[in-house]
């Protein structure tokens, strides 16, 4: 005979009391651990729910910006070609040049030194793009006999404060030669012919093809051997460049802003359809940019309101659980005590017998508490079972579903978990330990006078 | 021995206190037999019960084994309670949902040193000599009064005790289970017991060596038989 054999008998006798006590524990735990992985499996389905609206949104805007980026690659591309077509269409020319003579001939007369496009280059010039120093000059060729715009360039110089742009022309490697559409036409020249000007040797390096322009009737040659060619050492007769396809702005602009740097020239504008194209191209650009700028506004909205709904959901949950869960606990822990104290007054008679034959009163104590601490371990497992069932049946028909093995694993709620087993006990002891304490202190002498 | 000096104890009762023991004295060495015999409500339960070491008289002392029980702290009085008395009731106070072996053993939680073995052997013995060897795996519900009492008296013999107190062992019990009941007590005295036996029975009091006759508190004849 143990005293744990005494516990297990007088379990086996009076089975409802300790149904009722193993029920009390179990709703006590079920409740606490079932709130506990609510509120965990919230916390989970949020960032759940949340990552998911993120990556949809991200990925909404991704595809976006790749349209976007598409678009402006696109468009780029067609400027540049259109670009190349037309050719530069901002013309700077020393302010004594006669227009005139420009139209009339295609040649020029007035000089400026060629430091100037350095200046520009170095300057923080933004209306203008791709800059080409040139000498042009109408001549007749005498080697070949045929009248032609004779144009030195030595290719784009680089603006400074800008990304290197793809050039839109390249430079005239010296002792080379490209040729307009009429003139390798009329003279039958092909690739890799040599030719003589003026004395010198030069290699056709490239042949344009049909412009429209004067450009058919135009030679290309390096500058410098076209200033030495002309008597024109270190002067230009303009700086071709191109308007900047991403500034809306005009004419009047672009003077204003080279004037302030280069004071004693003229700035003529060519081609201005390029501009009205590259207006309407800047326009959808701008259109595609503002529709990015929406998508990842609303993609925000979406994501705050998300956040805000989720944590509005988990606030009422945990006041629910906040008020929930202690009034259980108490309730069960005022059963517990209930049950106790109705099994000490049923055990009046044993327990009299008991001490006094000679138990004391602590070993009273520990039959009592043995049970107690029995019912508390075998509610705090149910509780616990009880708990994560209400956990799987809950959040059956969530629309994001969190795995419970997860919610358990996460640390709050294994660590209630384990608490919840191991308090059980605990509490259930302590509420049994004031019925406990008057059962052992019970008087025998008054249950065995009755005889 | 067993002996109580000037004993009293009253208690409140609703009308006034109730002078149950009034002075009492008694010395009873070792192989007596004592019936005490009186009206119900002479205090004969009250001194029963004070000189077991459950009720705590209002003077006087109470010495068993030459120690003044009453002296003792509460758990050493409930073990010193445990080894040296054993008690029968009439109405048996066994444990409801041990079977009869556990109530028998049930004394042995009271001893620390008790070797378990030696104590079931002798469980199982006290059990056959009282003739409950079929019954020793029920319940007391499932047992007739008198296995109910002989299972008493096997718990209260287990310990091996100096003395034996008895409140009216036979007052539930026919003829046959009563003679059993009072040939283990005569039986336990002759082997060198102290049995107190209190009884309102004229039989079971012939067998007793002297009947003590209480009326309000007070041991007023002292009846020797043979
Ligand atoms: N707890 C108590 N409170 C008040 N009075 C009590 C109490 N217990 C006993 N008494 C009174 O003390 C007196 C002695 O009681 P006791 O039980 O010792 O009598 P008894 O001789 O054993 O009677 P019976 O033969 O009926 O068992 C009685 O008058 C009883 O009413
Ligand atoms: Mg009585």
């Amino acid at each position: 005979m143990s005293v744990w054999r005494m516990v297990f008998r007088e379990i086996g006798h009076r089975k409802l009391n300790f149904c009722l006590g193993v029920l009390a524990v179990t709703a006590a735990i079920a409740c606490i651990v079932g709130a506990q992985s609510l509120l965990q499996a919230d916390k989970l389905i949020t960032r759940e729910v949340l990552s998911a609206r993120q990556s949809e949104v991200e990925a909404a805007i991704e595809a976006k910006e790749a349209d976007v980026e598409r678009a402006g690659a696109a468009l780029q591309e067609v400027m540049r070609k259109q670009m190349l077509g037309l050719g530069f269409n901002v013309l700077i020319l020393p302010e004594g040049q006669d227009l005139a003579e420009l139209h009339l001939s295609g040649g020029l007369s007035a000089t400026m030194p060629e430091e100037y496009v350095t200046r520009l280059a170095d300057s923080n010039i933004v209306t203008v793009n791709h800059l080409l120093p040139s000498v042009t000059r109408r001549i007749h060729w005498d080697e070949k006999d045929l009248d032609v715009i004779l144009v030195g360039t030595r290719g784009e110089v680089p603006i400074m404060h800008r990304a290197l742009k793809k050039p839109l022309l390249d430079a005239v490697a010296p002792g080379n030669m490209v040729v307009g559409y009429e003139v390798h036409k009329k003279l039958n020249l092909s690739e890799g012919d040599t030719v003589t000007l003026r004395g010198r040797e030069f290699t056709i390096s490239t042949r344009h093809p049909q412009r429209g322009s004067e450009d058919d009737a135009t030679i290309w040659i390096d500058l410098r051997q076209a200033q030495e060619l002309l008597g024109l050492e270190n002067l230009i007769h303009a700086i071709l460049a191109l308007e900047c396809d991403c500034a809306g702005d005009r004419i009047s602009v672009i003077r204003q802003e080279i004037a302030g740097i280069l004071p004693g020239t003229q700035v003529i504008e060519r081609y201005s359809q390029a501009l009205t194209r590259a207006e309407s191209r800047d326009a959808a650009k701008r259109a595609a940019d503002e529709a990015l700028a929406r998508e990842q506004a609303a993609g925000e909205e979406l994501l705050t309101r998300e956040t805000r709904s989720r944590a509005d959901l988990e606030n009422r949950h945990a006041q629910l659980a906040s008020v929930l869960v202690p009034v259980v606990v108490a309730a069960c822990a005022l059963m517990i005590g209930l049950l106790s104290y109705v099994n000490a007054r049923q055990r009046r008679e044993e327990i009299g017998i008991l001490r006094a034959i000679g138990l004391q009163a602590r070993q009273i104590m520990i039959v009592f508490l043995s049970k107690a601490v029995l019912i508390g371990l075998v509610g705090g497992v149910m509780g616990a079972l009880a708990g994560l069932a209400v956990l799987a049946v809950v959040h059956q028909d969530e629309v994001v579903t969190v795995p419970a093995a997860e919610v358990v694993r996460s640390s709050s709620v294994s660590t209630m978990l384990l608490l919840a087993v191991a308090l059980a006990p605990l509490l259930a002891g302590l509420a049994s330990w004031i019925p406990g304490v008057l059962a052992a202190r019970q008087d025998p002498a008054v249950v065995l006078q009755g005889d | 021995m067993l002996s109580l000096t000037n004993v009293s104890k009253s208690y409140n009762g609703a009308s006034g206190p109730v002078q149950a023991v009034d002075n009492v004295s008694l010395e009873l060495g070792p192989g007596s037999f004592i019936g005490i015999q009186g009206p119900s409500g002479c205090g004969k339960s009250t001194l029963l019960l004070a000189a077991g070491g459950l009720m705590r008289p209002d003077s006087g002392s109470v010495r068993i084994a030459d120690e003044e029980i009453y002296a003792l702290p509460p758990d050493r009085r409930a073990e010193f309670r445990g080894k040296t008395i054993g008690f029968v009731f009439q109405q048996f106070h066994l444990v409801p949902y041990l079977s009869v072996l556990d109530n028998v053993l049930a004394a042995a939680l009271a001893v620390k040193s008790a070797d378990s073995e030696k104590v079931r052997e002798r469980a199982r013995q006290l059990v056959d000599r009282f003739g409950l060897s079929s019954r020793r795996h029920h319940v007391p519900a499932a047992l007739s009064t008198g296995e109910r009492q002989r299972t008493a008296l096997a718990r209260a013999l287990l310990n091996e005790p100096q003395c034996l107190l008895a409140d009216e062992p036979t007052g539930n019990l026919d003829r046959e289970n009563s003679r059993v009941v009072l040939d283990a007590l005569a039986e336990f005295a002759a082997a060198g017991g102290i049995v107190l036996l209190v009884t309102h029975d004229e039989q079971a009091a012939q067998r007793a060596e002297t009947v003590l006759v209480m009326r309000n508190g007070r041991i007023i004849r002292e009846t020797p038989h043979g």
